[in-house]
């Protein structure tokens, strides 16, 4: 069972552990070393108060805070949601005179969001309508192109590896990629975020199916030749209901991916709550930023949980 | 209404899995080919229905050459060709009912099967034929969550679905238990002498050989060694097929002994 006890190099070899650990420690900071030196990042950025007060100021903006370090902010920041409020003589004089920065609590939060939600709450479900269509076209697409790129069912070389070499471009290509090139052709809009979720999924659905036909059960395939089926037949009845369960899981799995993924599309103009996300970005509306921030994480993770129960009762 | 002639199989690799193979089956014959594996009995029986395509040599059935048939042919030559083989080969997944019906699909049109419209009749069928192997009250059941015996008689009742004037059987039971063996050769005999449906079954235990068969056809490294009806067949007969002495483990019963 075991090999016999070598005495020759890979013993030697074997009693350096500690030589193992340092050549893996010396790599580590050489690759640090190089990034960091290109990227022009110095070590103490990353611990500097600068870099943290930075961070903690946007995380406090996103929640029910607003930054007060002008006097005009000062004078107004009191009253912008709440016109009855006035302004606090004692903080103002702080801003003003002693350049302090304040962080005041924001009047009617919870009320405003949830307005705001309502507000916004046709792009978001666009969100959601971009990354359902997006991933429906691209598994049935993924049905043909996934037989042909399954080795056991495709004889011709040829084809095979020509459906293989796109299936593998077009994967290279990341979905936010597909979304500007096709807004810039299309325009922006919803429609250039389908084709590019849908080309995304397409992709993926493809290579997963194509894998699982390939690892199918040989044997019914070759019954339902004998019996004089063809070939229509011999997969629809031979290859269909195994890989049936397989293909319903992945295309879930690629649809939770196309939702995280639609979300961040309009960035480039493609459409959804991206654009909005990105308008609030520009505008410094921080809250808003952290509205929709929070609805994000809310849907993915549904999402997420739905598709993993779903896809664990479904193999 | 078969006749091999000259029938050769040379694989791409070189392997000669059949030499100038002649042979003329008589319509209702109970044919067992016996051999050790690699014998060349799966080439020969998968020849009939082209799963394997014979490099050389004509095969007629009913008068015309299987061989030569396009595929349209050779698809409608399938259709009235049963075939059952070790490993069962359902879908596991799907239902009985599933299973048995896809030995109908030669006789139906793409765009109904597609759309898994079965006609009334192929339905009735498919419960008749599921009743001939004894087990009607499984229609519904997942392939999978059968026994193994009753597998194999799912896999025959497919093959019945076909009205098949043929039925090759590629070592039915040699993945079964004895008293399940038995009885899925009597099954196998019974529907032949009902049906008059020509079988030819591949085995390798040489005391089932000489209980069912009618005829015993013998191979040895891709040669036809022996052809005679089964009960000329003596222990002798088989040690010159298998050229050598006869073992333990060459009968349905010894291989029992020997694996517990």
């Amino acid at each position: 069972m075991m090999t016999p006890p070598d005495s020759g190099p890979k013993e030697k070899l074997a009693r350096m552990g500690w030589l193992k650990s340092a050549v893996t420690i010396l790599a580590l900071v050489l690759v640090y070393a190089w990034c960091s030196s290109s990227l022009r990042i110095a070590p103490g950025q990353f611990t500097s108060g600068d870099t943290w007060k930075a961070m903690g100021d946007l995380v406090i903006r996103l929640g029910p805070f607003h930054r007060v370090q002008t006097c005009k902010d000062a004078n107004t920041a009191w009253g912008d949601d709440d016109p009855i409020a006035k302004p606090d003589p004692a903080k103002v004089k702080a801003v003003c005179e002693d350049g302090k920065v304040l962080y005041v609590y924001v009047p009617h939060y919870l009320t405003s969001q949830v307005e705001y939600l309502n507000e916004i709450k046709d792009p978001l479900l666009d969100t959601f309508r971009m990354a359902i269509l997006g991933a429906f076209f691209g598994a049935l697409l993924a049905v043909p192109f996934s037989l042909l790129a399954a080795r056991n069912l495709v004889r011709s070389k040829i084809v095979y590896w020509t459906v293989r070499i796109m299936l593998n471009l077009i994967r290279t290509v990341p979905d936010l990629v597909w979304a500007a090139l096709l807004a810039g052709a299309l325009g922006a809009g919803a429609l250039p975020g389908v084709i590019a979720l849908g080309i995304f999924s397409f992709g993926l659905n493809a290579k997963l199916l194509s894998e699982s036909v390939e690892t199918i059960d040989p044997g019914p395939l070759e019954a339902m030749q004998a019996c004089g089926a063809n070939r229509f037949q011999q997969i629809r009845y031979g290859v269909v209901p195994q890989v049936l369960p397989q293909f319903l899981a992945y295309a879930l799995y690629v649809l939770e991916i196309d939702v995280r993924a639609s979300t961040i599309l309009g960035l480039v103009g493609a459409g959804g709550i991206g654009v909005l996300f990105n308008t609030e970005l520009t505008y410094m509306r921080y809250r808003n930023v952290g509205a929709i921030v929070v609805v994000m994480l809310v849907i993915v993770w549904a999402m997420d949980f739905i598709s993993t129960k779903v896809r664990e009762r479904l193999i | 209404m078969l006749q091999f002639k000259n029938i050769a199989k040379t694989f791409p690799d070189g392997t000669k899995a059949l030499k100038n193979v002649n042979l003329t089956v008589n319509e209702g014959e109970f044919i067992v080919i016996v051999g050790l594996s690699g014998a060349g009995k799966s080439t020969l029986i998968r020849c009939i229905n082209r799963l394997v395509e014979p490099t050389a040599g004509q095969l007629l059935a009913f008068g015309q050459d299987v061989t030569k048939m396009s595929d349209a042919e050779l698809r409608r030559w399938r259709t009235q060709v049963g075939m059952i083989f070790q490993s069962f080969n359902l879908v596991k997944r799907s239902s009985v009912l599933q299973n048995v019906l896809a030995g109908r699909l030669g006789h139906t049109g793409t765009m109904r099967s597609l759309l898994g419209m079965w006609s009334h009749d192929d339905i009735e069928l498919a419960k008749r034929c599921l009743e001939r192997v004894g087990i009607p009250e499984k229609l519904y059941n997942r392939a999978d969550a059968l026994s193994g015996g009753q597998q194999q008689r799912v896999s025959i009742a497919r093959a019945l679905c076909q009205k098949p004037k043929i039925m090759l059987a590629d070592e039915p039971v040699a993945s079964l238990d004895p008293p399940t063996s038995h009885s899925v050769l009597r099954d196998l005999k019974r529907i032949n002498r009902e049906d008059k449906i020509t079988t030819f079954v591949n085995l390798h235990f040489i005391d089932m050989a000489q209980e069912y068969a009618d005829r015993i056809i013998g191979m040895r490294a891709g040669d036809i060694v022996f052809d005679g009806p089964a009960k000329d067949v003596t222990e002798q007969t088989f040690e010159e097929i298998y050229g050598r002495k006869i073992r333990p483990e060459d009968t349905r019963a010894g291989a029992v002994r020997e694996g517990a």
